[in-house]
Order: structure tokens, then sequence, then C-alpha cells
């Protein structure tokens, strides 16, 4: 379609012209008006470096609290309490027999559940009177990090790297004991890591 | 021989203490549970279904079966213990168990004369002795 097609009518052709001409004049610039339009640009740019700067240093914040905390889980008797678990589920994943594998292989992840938190409260009866103490210890501070994630004071992708699949290990094996904290009357026991959790959307680590 | 007999009678109590004060356990499943909480409901629906845990256990050909209460009809409404803060903290209702455990919860239910509610715990562990796999 072109300006001299039959088909537009003058009223229409008339407006585009007119549209065209007021494109062009808004192209031509003074000396004055290119060097405030420079400006302009270079003042939005500094802003946009400077909210990046920002977040940069934010963010670093963050990471040097999420590295507060992976000092805190080495030296504070936190790594050593969740190895020792570890290691008591690790000696019950060990004991299970070909048809106990079989069963939750052609089970639903319910049933795997299930069978997790049977095998939680195993460990934990095998780790004897200090167990439950030692458990709540693990959850007290997997609930502080989860809490600094959640309100963003900690860095998200470092306690990822770090942190993900511990927690969504022991949440795995331990859910149960949240669950009866809460039926006692501790309503929010756990609900900070489940949401923690939730928010890295992490697979469970289904037991095969 | 005074002697021995005296040093036999302490370790058979000593062993007897320690037969009595050890838990006894149900089966060797470790993926099992060890306590089966029951409802007048969870109860019914049990005593219902436990021949079909039976037959599924035969069809699969592994002695183990997951008793799943939350769908049995009622229980929506009645029969868990709910927390009206935190409607996920309710009563356990679903269990896994063995062949043996299975055999053992309904004779317990079957024997017990007691009202079910709010809620009956059993101890596979130490009601189940006789039933180590």
């Amino acid at each position: 379609m072109t300006d001299s097609d039959p088909k537009l009518g003058p009223r229409l052709q008339g407006l585009r012209l007119a549209a065209a001409a007021n494109i062009l004049n808004n192209l031509r610039m003074s000396p004055g008006g290119f060097l405030a339009a420079l400006a302009n640009t270079a003042t939005a740019a500094g802003i946009f470096f400077a909210v990046i700067q920002y977040n940069n240093q934010v963010e670093a914040g963050r990471t040097e609290r999420t590295m507060d905390y992976i000092s805190k889980w080495e030296d504070g008797n936190y790594l050593a309490r969740y190895e020792a678990l570890q290691a008591k589920i690790f000696g019950i994943l060990k004991k299970r027999t070909p048809e106990e594998i079989q069963f939750l292989k052609v089970s639903p992840n319910e049933t795997r559940r299930l069978a997790e938190e049977n095998m939680g409260r195993r460990a934990l009866d095998m780790m004897g009177t200090d167990g439950p103490k030692d458990v709540e210890q693990l959850f007290y501070f997997f609930n502080k990090i989860s809490i600094c994630v959640n309100y963003s004071l900690c860095s998200k992708k470092a306690t990822n790297v770090y942190f993900r699949d511990t927690i969504s290990s022991f949440w795995l094996y331990f859910k149960w004991y949240a669950l009866e904290k809460q039926r006692a009357g501790y309503t929010q026991y756990g609900n900070e890591i489940e949401n923690y959790l939730k928010s890295t959307q992490q697979t469970n680590l289904a037991t095969p | 021989m005074g002697q021995f007999l005296r040093l036999s009678s302490s370790l058979l109590a000593a062993f007897a203490v320690v037969a009595i004060t050890t838990p006894l356990y149900a089966s060797d499943c470790i993926i099992c549970d060890r306590d089966v909480w029951l409802s007048s409901q969870t109860k019914d629906c049990f005593l219902d279904n436990v021949d079909r845990y039976q037959a599924e256990m035969d069809k699969s050909k592994l002695p183990y079966i997951t008793m799943d209460f939350s769908k049995c009809p009622g229980i929506e409404k009645r029969g868990l213990i709910e927390l009206p803060t935190n409607p996920q903290a309710t009563q356990k209702s679903s269990f896994i168990l063995d062949r043996g455990s299975l055999r053992c919860l309904y004779r317990l239910v079957s024997e017990h004369s007691d009202s079910f509610d709010p809620s009956v715990e059993f101890r596979l562990d130490q009601q189940c002795p006789d039933n180590v796999q």
C-alpha cells in the first residue's frame, strides 16, 4: 500500500503525512538539546550502575552472613552432630533387606516418606539419650539459617550451594519430629525450614 | 558349689533384668512403624481392610503393607486430632507394617476392650514380642 493508494481516503492520507512530518521535526535537534540529552543519558547510566553496585554490596553482605553461618556450622559442633546422625542413617539404610528396597521401589512417594520417617525415628533411638538434644540443636541451626534466607538477610545462592542438600536430607528423616513438636504446642516448629526448602524447589531426595 | 550356685543365680538375675529392660522389637523391619495410633474410626477402617492388606501382601509377594487411614470414610470429619493453628500437624494416619506386625495388631485390636477415643497407641515393638521374623 502506498501514499497514493486509491483505497485510502484523502483525510487518512493527510493524517499520515502530518505524522511523518512530526517525526522528522523531533529528530532535528539543536547542539544544546543534544548535550542535554547526552547529560540525561549519562545520569541515567550513572544511576543504573550505582544501583548495580548497591545490589552487589548488599549481596556481598548477605554472602558474608552465610559465610558466618558456615563457620558456625563447622566450628560450633553442629557439623559433628549432623555427621553422627548421618552415620546412623547410613547404617540403617545399609540394613534394609532386598525385600524392603523392592517394596519401596514399587510404592508411591508417600510410602517412601513414611519409611524415611521411620528410619529417622530409629536413628534417633540409636543416638541414645543425647539424640533428641542433638536433633533439636540441628533444628535450631537450620531454622536460624532458613530465617536468614527467607527474610533476604543471607545469600540464597551461597546457602543453597553449601546447605541445601544437608537441610533437605535432614528434613526427609526428621520432618516428623517437627510435626510432633507442633502437636505438642510449638505450632511454628520447623516451618521456616520447610518454607526455605519450598522456596528452593528442591526435589526430595527420595530413598531408592 | 554354693558359691557357684550363688554366682549362677546372680548372673541369671542380671540377665533377667537386661531382658526385661531391653525393648523387644516386633520385627527386624527397618522401614516399618513400631507405634500405631488408632481411633474408633481408624480401628473400624483397619478391621474392614485387614483381609485386603493380607491379600495385597500375598499378591505383591512382599511382606509389607502401607495402611492409609486418611482415605477411610468419615476420617476427614472426625477421628484425627487437629490443631486449629496448623492443619498439617495432624495425628499420623498412615503406617507401614510387616506381615507379623499386621497379624499382631489385629490380635491387639480384637483384644482391646476399652474405648478407642480419642485414640489408642499400640507399641508393636513391646506388645508383639513373639513376632521376630
